[in-house]
């Protein structure tokens, strides 16, 4: 369960100040699979961020699964989005110097899985995306369709209960694009919270939620 | 192996360049280290070769005189050596060159041969015409019949052993002689001097009543020569200063600085390189500790590689005879001076990635 209580966030200092987010308040119910959409510096990204735990509101309490993490420490942070939280970042993501394997093994390093263990989940991972043969590969030399599906592996090796997508199709042809989404809603149909930032509308409205975002604000909480 | 050698070399140019680096760092070390157990071989050389009481004679006669020939007379304690600038003409060695005589031999002289045996020691007459040399200068002897010769004064020496020692070159540019087995002509030219430095030394005795001895015996020659005696307790000046500056040890020490800098403004080109990497890192929940460990690891496992590529190069140009300009002796110095090398590298290539990646924002690196 996600919930955001009046979420303020600002941008630079003085007389530069931007309010990104200007007192959001959200929630999402476990397994739901939602859309933000919102033009170009309408916030969702910042939004993604606060909820993914990778940005700190400047004002507003956020709560995952009843923790509040507005008042968490740092180190519990990042111990909240290595266990429960999975990024498909943006154009991908993905350490450009390391094979698909090395990618989607990331996180289970993080989490100081053995070895044997890791081989065989990230194994199967790649079995389950259909991209075993390009396992060795590393992201020049893969398509781009490849390229999200390992990000989707990685995001998804480590159990996450939420997953974020910021513009998950945004850099892939239509056929590509309608595949990743078709991912993304099996994976939702798995149990996992999908959330997708997208300000493609055919996508949003695939979601079963559209959260709708405009100058920080949220205009239309689907 | 494979993931090691895999994780060193995912960044290939900047793993290059960090091995380069350090590989003159390495050289740069041992040079260095090279030189220093040179002068420090050195010195302790030229400590050996001080006798434990000493006294320095500095006589200035009246006349041309040989009161040399007398000069032990009656002395029972200690060694009497001419030393200080007394120089002899050298025909294969070319114009004067800086000499010592033996003048008198109570107990073991405190000279270093490798082969042979001091002039004057022989077990025939001595009246046959002794030189020692040190190697270097050995080199220059000319062969006769299988025997080896200087030409002093116009008087042919036979040299008889070779002055050296195993870690230094203390001894490799002297020339010795004993008073009791030298021509004429050297006689003349030493008498001609009129200024004369005597060293007495002895590591068995007290030297007092020996220079009484001394001092009576130049008198009883020329009673207006001007005797001036002090003991010598230090071990003297450091010849070490001298020799490190001598073999360059300052374009080894600012070779290594420029290297251990060079390795900071890699760390930062590694940095601008890996961001992305960290950025990810960090937003999968990696801990900054770890990835500041992992960076460690990796720097430290070049640090290793390039070590050991330094050794092998070392040891394969030794193979084939090839010049390294400084010889790889395993001792603690030689490890802990590694030990400190690698240290600063670390320390210098750590700084910049330890300070970014705690101020990093994934955020704003992978721009979600």
């Amino acid at each position: 369960m996600i919930k955001l209580d009046n979420i303020v966030k600002i941008y630079g200092i003085n007389t530069e100040k931007k309010r990104a987010l200007d007192g959001v308040s959200l929630e999402i119910a476990d397994g739901e699979l939602v859309s933000i959409i919102g033009p170009s510096g309408s916030g969702k990204s910042t939004l993604l961020n606060i909820i993914g735990c990778m940005d700190e509101a400047t004002e507003g309490k956020y709560f995952l699964d009843n923790t509040e993490i507005t008042s968490l420490s740092k180190s519990k942070i990042e111990d909240i989005r290595k266990d429960k939280i999975g990024f498909v970042f943006q154009h991908f993501a993905l350490m450009d110097y390391y094979t698909a394997y090395e990618n989607i093994e990331l996180p289970l390093l993080i989490k100081n899985v053995k070895r044997a263990n890791r081989k065989k989940m990230v194994n199967e991972q790649l079995e389950a995306m259909g991209i075993a043969d390009v396992k060795n590969n590393i992201p020049a030399k893969m398509s781009g369709g490849q390229r999200q599906r390992v990000a989707i592996a990685r995001a998804l090796i480590s159990g996450c209960s939420v997953l974020l997508a910021d513009e998950p199709t945004g850099a892939l042809d239509q056929a590509t694009g309608r595949e990743v989404l078709s991912l993304l809603k099996d994976i939702n149909k798995r149990g996992t919270t999908v959330i997708i930032v997208t300000h493609d509308m055919n996508i949003a409205a695939q979601t079963d939620r559209v959260i709708e975002i405009c100058d920080g604000k949220i205009v239309n909480n689907g | 192996m494979k993931s090691i050698f895999r994780n060193m070399f995912r960044y290939k140019l900047t793993a290059v360049f960090f091995i380069v680096a350090q590989l003159i760092v390495y050289t740069t070390v041992f040079g260095a280290l090279g030189i220093y157990n040179r002068a420090y071989d050195k010195e302790k050389d030229r400590l050996l070769s001080l006798y434990k009481n000493r006294i320095e004679l500095s006589v200035i006669t009246s006349k041309k005189v040989d009161f040399l020939t007398y000069l032990g007379n009656d002395v029972d304690t200690g060694n009497a050596v001419l030393a200080g600038k007394f120089s002899l003409g050298v025909q294969e060695l070319g114009g004067l060159n800086r000499c010592e005589m033996i003048l008198k031999t109570n107990e073991e002289l405190n000279y270093k041969l490798i082969s042979g045996r001091l002039p004057g020691q022989g077990d025939g007459a001595s009246s046959e015409r002794e030189i020692a040399v040190g190697r270097e200068k050995e080199k220059q002897a000319v062969v006769i019949d299988g025997k080896k010769y200087f030409t002093i004064e116009g008087e042919r020496y036979e040299i008889v052993g070779v002055l050296g020692s195993e870690k230094s070159d203390y001894w490799d540019y002297k020339i010795l002689l004993n008073i009791s087995c030298v021509g004429q002509n050297v006689m003349t030219a030493v008498m001609s001097m009129q200024e004369y430095s005597i060293e007495l030394g002895s590591n068995t005795g007290e030297l007092d009543a020996s220079y009484s001895k001394i001092y009576g015996n130049i008198r009883s020659v020329d009673e207006a020569s001007d005797i001036k005696a002090q003991k010598i307790n230090s071990a003297g000046e450091s010849t070490m200063e001298n020799t490190m500056a001598r073999e360059n040890m300052k374009v080894n020490i600012i070779a290594y600085i420029f290297c251990v800098l060079n390795c900071m403004i890699m760390s930062e080109f590694w940095i601008i390189q890996r961001r992305k990497e960290f950025a990810i890192k960090k937003a999968f929940g990696m801990k900054n500790i770890r990835i500041v460990r992992d960076i460690a690891v990796n720097v430290l496992e070049l640090s290793c590689f390039s070590l050991v590529l330094f050794l092998a190069g070392y040891i394969l140009l030794r193979l084939l005879n090839i010049s390294t300009g400084f010889d790889i002796v395993f001792s603690p110095v030689t490890v802990l001076a590694t030990i400190a090398a690698i240290a600063a590298v670390f320390l210098a290539t750590m700084i910049y990635p330890v300070y970014k990646i705690f101020k990093f924002n994934p955020v704003h690196q992978i721009g979600a």
